[in-house]
C-alpha cells in the first residue's frame, strides 16, 4: 500500500474513533457524584425500559422466527410486497409509526373495541410501550435471521427430508441451531433498537413516571426541564447497555470463529 | 422398483428432460451416465421429489409419486458435497434419520454403532463434519442413507472429488454395503470407469434424453 494513502487511512480512522469517543463522552454533564445520585433516581425507569425491550425482542423471536423461515425459503404471489411492508417500520418516522398504533388501538377503532371488550388497556400502559417497540423493532430481527437461513445450502433441508424428517423436525434440529447467529445478532439488534425507541412509545404509551416512563423518555423530559445531571445518567445507561451489547456480541462471534478454525 | 414413463422437465423455456423412461428392478444398482449439464440430477430430483416433473409419470414400488412429498417416500439420496449437518458428530448424524421417526434411546445407539463400524467410522462417532477428509465425509454420508432404511436410495455423483486411489478404494465398500443392504441404487457420474464398476447395468443420458 502507498504510504501516503497508509497514513491517510491511518488518520481518518483515529479521528472517526475520537469523534465517536468525544460525542459519546459528552453525556457525562454533570460531576461523578451527580450522576452517581442521579442513576438511582433511575432504578424505576431502567426496570420499566429493560422489561418492556425485553418482553419487544421475545415476543419478536417468536413472531418473526417462523415468518423469517418462510420469506427465506419459500416462494409466493406477491412475496416482494410482503417483503416490503414488514420492512416499512425501519424506514418510517417512529411519530408516524406511533400515530398508526394510537389510531389503531384507541377505542374509537374496531381494534380498541374488541381489546376494550377483552379488558386489555393499551394507551399509556406497559404493554403499549411493548406494542410500540415491537412494531418498529421487528423488521430488524427478521432480516437478520432471514438472512441467516437464506445462507443455508438448499441441499442441508433436502437432505433431512430425504431422511424422513417432517418440516418441523427439520426446522427444530437443522434449521434453527444453523441459523443460531442470526437469531442472536437479530435479538441484539432488535432488542437494543427497543431499548432506544422514543417516537412511537411516547405517541401510545406517554411518560407517566414510575409507569410508562422508559430511559429515552426520561432523557428527553429530564434534558427539556433543565436536569442535564439525570439525563446524562439515563443516556449512560443506554449507551453502556449498546456497547455491553456490541462487546458481547463480538466476544461471542469470535468465540464461534475461532471454534470453527480449530 | 423404480419406473419413469415418459418423464419431462423444464424450468421456463429451457427442457432439461424430455420423455425419459426407464426402470430398475428391486435391488438392482443402476448407473445413469452422462456429461455435465445431462440432467443427471434433475432427474434424481425428480426421484426424489424435490422437483415435480412437467410431463410424465414417477412411480416407486408401482406407487405414482405425483403428490408424495419427499419425507413420504422410501428415497434418500448422498449428495455430491455430502449435505451432512455441521453442527451435529457423525454419531448424531447417522442417528438423524432414526431420530426423525420417533426412535430413541438403546436401539439408535445399536443401530448407528452397527452402521458405523460397518463403514469404519467407530472412532469418528463424535467428531464434527469439518473435522473430517473428503473420503470419511462420504462414508458418513452412506451410513447416514443407510440409517433411513429406505429402499431406494440416489447417489449423486458422490465420489466426484475423490481421488482416484480413494476412489476404487469407496466403490469396493460401496459395492460391498449394497451385497449387504440389497436397496435399489439409481447413481448418476460422468465417470465411465465408476459406472462399469458398480452398476449391474448403466443407462446412458445427454442433453436430457435417453440415448
Amino acid at each position: 500500500m502507498n504510504p501516503f494513502f497508509k497514513l491517510l487511512c491511518a488518520a481518518m480512522t483515529v479521528l472517526l474513533a475520537l469523534f465517536v469517543a468525544v460525542t459519546l463522552g459528552n453525556v457525562f454533564v454533570a460531576s461523578p457524584l451527580e450522576t452517581a445520585r442521579a442513576f438511582g433516581e433511575l432504578s424505576p425507569v431502567l426496570k420499566i425500559s429493560l422489561e418492556t425491550s425485553l418482553t419487544a425482542a421475545l415476543l419478536a423471536m417468536l413472531l418473526g422466527t417462523p415468518v423469517a423461515y418462510v420469506l427465506a425459503r419459500r416462494s409466493f404471489p406477491g412475496k416482494a410486497a410482503v417483503e416490503t411492508l414488514l420492512d416499512l417500520p425501519v424506514a418510517l418516522p417512529p411519530m408516524v409509526a406511533g400515530l398508526a398504533l394510537l389510531v389503531l388501538v384507541s377505542p374509537a377503532s374496531p381494534t380498541g373495541r374488541v381489546l376494550s371488550a377483552l379488558g386489555i388497556r393499551v394507551i399509556f400502559t406497559k404493554p403499549g410501550i411493548v406494542l410500540a417497540q415491537l412494531f418498529v423493532a421487528l423488521p430488524f430481527y427478521i432480516r437478520a435471521v432471514r438472512s441467516a437461513v437464506a445462507a443455508i445450502p438448499p441441499s442441508i433441508p433436502a437432505a433431512a427430508a430425504l431422511l424422513r424428517a417432517t418440516e418441523a423436525y427439520t426446522f427444530f434440529r437443522v434449521i434453527l441451531p444453523l441459523s443460531r447467529e442470526g437469531v442472536i445478532s437479530g435479538f441484539a439488534m432488535c432488542w437494543t433498537r427497543a431499548l432506544g425507541e422514543f417516537g412511537a412509545t411516547a405517541m401510545v404509551a406517554g411518560c407517566i413516571p414510575g409507569v410508562t416512563e422508559t430511559l429515552p423518555i426520561a432523557i428527553y423530559t429530564r434534558a427539556t426541564s433543565g436536569d442535564l445531571a439525570s439525563a446524562g445518567a439515563a443516556a449512560c445507561c443506554l449507551a453502556l447497555v449498546s456497547f455491553a451489547t456490541l462487546v458481547a456480541l463480538r466476544l461471542a462471534f469470535c468465540k464461534e470463529d475461532a471454534r470453527r478454525k480449530a | 422398483m423404480i419406473r419413469l414413463e415418459q418423464v419431462g422437465k423444464r424450468f421456463g423455456e429451457r427442457v432439461v428432460l424430455r420423455d425419459v423412461s426407464l426402470n430398475v428392478p428391486r435391488g438392482d444398482f443402476a448407473m445413469l451416465l452422462g456429461p455435465s449439464g445431462a440432467g443427471k440430477t434433475v432427474l434424481l430430483s425428480l426421484v426424489a421429489g424435490l422437483e415435480a416433473p412437467s410431463s410424465g409419470r414417477v412411480l416407486i414400488d408401482g406407487t405414482d409419486m405425483a403428490r408424495v412429498q419427499p419425507e413420504r417416500r422410501p428415497v434418500t439420496m448422498v449428495f455430491q458435497r455430502h449435505a451432512l449437518f455441521p453442527h451435529l458428530t457423525v454419531f448424531e448424524n447417522v442417528a438423524f434419520s432414526l431420530r426423525a421417526r420417533g426412535q430413541r434411546g438403546a436401539s439408535v445407539r445399536r443401530r448407528v454403532d452397527e452402521l458405523l463400524a460397518t463403514t469404519g467410522l467407530g472412532e469418528f462417532a463424535h467428531a464434527k463434519p469439518d473435522v473430517l477428509s473428503g473420503g470419511q465425509c462420504q462414508r458418513v454420508a452412506f451410513a447416514r442413507a443407510l440409517a433411513s432404511d429406505a429402499e431406494v436410495v440416489l447417489f449423486d455423483e458422490p465420489l466426484n472429488s475423490l481421488d482416484a486411489g480413494l476412489k476404487d478404494a469407496l466403490i469396493a465398500e460401496l459395492k460391498r454395503l449394497h451385497r449387504a443392504a440389497r436397496f435399489t441404487a439409481l447413481y448418476v457420474t460422468h465417470d465411465l470407469r465408476e459406472a462399469e464398476a458398480l452398476g449391474d447395468r448403466i443407462y446412458h443420458i445427454e442433453a436430457g434424453a435417453l440415448i
